[in-house]
């Protein structure tokens, strides 16, 4: 690995949470805005209600993203606590093998539906075209590879590690 | 056979949204049905407006708890219920059906509460068992009372109306929670000793220091029983006025702080969401297959009473709850039950609540209940201990779940559907 590569992860890390923030700051600010402007001034933005729809869509896919890093992601643990270290590792290295090849999947059929939705020109809201918005799903997911295929890396590397501690020993 | 596979994947930890969209891709692939299908799906998380509200509401719970809110609310219950044998247990119960309300079963009740309540019921002689037993399962109570996220997400998964749901929740929830207090009042406090009755001056005080955070459920409920506002936007009501209280009134969260708050709150949302997109596809693969009906008709064919329906889901349920967290359990079961239900003659709203009280007993029940693990590390105790504490607690707890599963009234008595 280049010793760029974790700058250029720590970039897109906090690329990742500054858009987070944004895009919950306006969920907050449009919706509570909305309120007011439909109660005091009696005034409705037809974009509003499927814009907020979007940012939803969009902060419970980056929330995803980032549920990964932070390994928040719900899954059964039952089992890998009561598993001997060296088993664990294993499973680890399987599970996450497995996250790796999901999410390419996952991202190249999303490509193959946002390059559909382009050719029939469907809308979203407000006149922009829906593949633009929908481009958060092929990207989402690319990442997630990425992140996936990083941790398969390290977990084989830690899985050899424990092997040859154990034929020292 | 790839059913198996899937099986030993998720248990061996894989995360659940990537086991269900595995499923996905294969069953779609098999039916050489457009794999693109998946995304058309997921897409349909744009087209639901109520789903505004669970980022929203959850900010606010995650904003709440990070101010001196709970704490407030703890004193306030100490100097109102301290005074009644067991007091304080019941005090802690309140405390934690109130906040979980709030957090949704996230384990945050525990985290952020157990803190405060375990020093604070030792101290006042409780049994060290009592103290836990307590704390663990209370870690899930309270999720039947609004706003709280799972009843919001099963009436989206669902399709059945929100504010309903929150009327029906109320009477089974106080039934759990006065179960749980009459069990305080009696067992809780052996050498109970009494404090100095508070004065006048005391009640006024902590009243006063609570009287933003009381005004909250005025401010979310108002909105949507009188008709003015949905759901969606009572929610960003109540994220908005939380902000107003803890950055302006209180100040006690900077606004340096936001980003994180947001970020670890929108961490949730995501584990939900995602799961949420991959159990669309996965849904609407199984309605294709017709196995509802097919499970349906399978399930008709052996039970044929209504009873033994209602004890098997019970069971089901309860094994459910204590292997997957609550919002898989609920985006992945009740597409499957509900129509089954439904034969039987379960009201969608009745099944609701028998779906979340299920579920909520299943987070603290052994070997494997999330709670226990929870409170395990929180209090630093060995798991064994815990399963021998919360035995009683769960007891109680099952015996309200037989009530709210066949005294179907006390859940839809004020329901007007």
């Amino acid at each position: 690995m280049s010793p760029s590569a974790p700058k250029i992860a720590k970039f897109f890390d906090q690329l990742e949470d500054g858009l987070l923030v944004l895009c919950m700051a306006i969920l907050l600010f449009l919706s509570i805005g909305q309120i007011a402007l439909r109660n005091v001034l009696s005034l409705t933005l037809p974009w509003a209600d499927p814009f907020i729809r979007h940012l939803v869509l969009w902060i419970g896919l980056l929330g995803a993203l980032s549920a990964t890093r932070h390994n928040k992601h719900v899954k059964i643990d039952a089992l890998q606590r009561l598993l001997p270290p060296k088993v664990k590792a294993l499973t680890t290295a399987i599970t996450h093998l497995f996250s790796t090849a999901t999410c390419a999947l996952l991202a190249h059929y999303a490509w193959r539906f946002v390059a559909d939705e382009r050719a029939y020109s469907t809308l979203a809201f407000a006149g922009i075209a829906a593949w633009k918005v929908q481009l958060v799903f092929p990207i989402v997911f690319a990442a997630l590879g990425l992140r996936y295929s990083r941790y398969t890396a390290a977990s084989l590397a830690a899985l050899k590690k424990s092997f040859n501690r154990c034929d020292k020993a | 056979m790839i059913t198996l596979v899937a099986a030993v994947l998720a248990i061996a930890g894989t995360p659940l949204f990537i086991v269900i969209s595995a499923l996905s891709l294969y069953h779609f692939s098999i039916a050489e049905i457009d794999l693109t299908v998946i995304f058309i799906e997921m897409y349909r998380i744009a087209e639901t407006p109520t789903l505004t509200a669970i980022p929203l509401f959850a900010f606010s719970g995650f904003l709440l708890s990070e101010s001196q809110a709970p704490k407030r609310l703890v004193r306030l219950s100490q100097i109102l219920l301290g005074w009644l044998p067991g007091g304080l247990g019941i005090m802690a119960l309140l405390v934690c059906a109130l906040f979980t309300a709030l957090t949704g079963a996230s384990g945050m009740t525990i985290v952020a509460l157990g803190g405060l309540l375990y020093p604070a019921l030792k101290q006042a002689r409780y049994g060290e068992n009592f103290t836990l037993g307590l704390l663990t399962t209370s870690g899930s109570l309270g999720l039947l009372f609004p706003p709280s996220l799972p009843l919001i997400i099963y009436g989206i998964v669902a399709e059945t109306p929100i504010d309903q749901l929150f009327i029906a929740g109320i009477m089974p929830g106080i039934l759990l929670v006065s179960a749980l207090s009459l069990y305080s009042y009696f067992h809780g406090a052996k050498d109970f000793v009494r404090p100095p009755t508070p004065n006048l001056h005391e009640i006024v005080s902590s009243l006063k220091a609570s009287f933003w955070e009381l005004l909250l459920p005025f401010i979310i409920f108002g909105g949507i029983y009188s008709g003015t506002i949905a759901i969606s936007e009572a929610a960003a009501l109540c994220a908005f006025y939380v902000l107003l209280v803890v950055m302006v009134f209180q100040r006690e969260v900077s606004f340096r702080a936001l980003p994180r708050i947001m970020r670890e709150s929108m961490i949730l949302v995501g584990s939900i969401f995602i799961i949420l997109a991959a159990a669309l596809a996965y849904t609407s693969f199984l309605i294709d297959a017709q196995i509802p009906n097919q499970l349906l008709n399978y399930i008709k064919e052996h039970i044929d009473s209504r009873l033994l329906f209602l004890i098997l889901l019970n069971l089901f349920l309860l094994a459910v709850g204590c292997m997957i967290d609550m919002f898989s359990a609920l985006i992945l079961v009740v597409p499957l039950v509900l129509p089954i239900a439904q034969a039987y003659d379960v009201h969608p709203i009745h099944l609701g609540i028998i779906f979340l009280t299920n579920l909520e007993i299943g987070y603290s029940t052994p070997p494997v209940g999330l709670n226990l693990f929870i409170a395990g590390m929180r209090f630093e105790k060995p798991i064994l201990k815990l399963y021998v504490a919360s035995v009683p607690f769960l007891l109680i707890l099952l015996t309200c779940l037989l009530i709210i599963t066949y005294v179907p009234e006390l859940s839809l008595y004020f329901v007007t559907d």
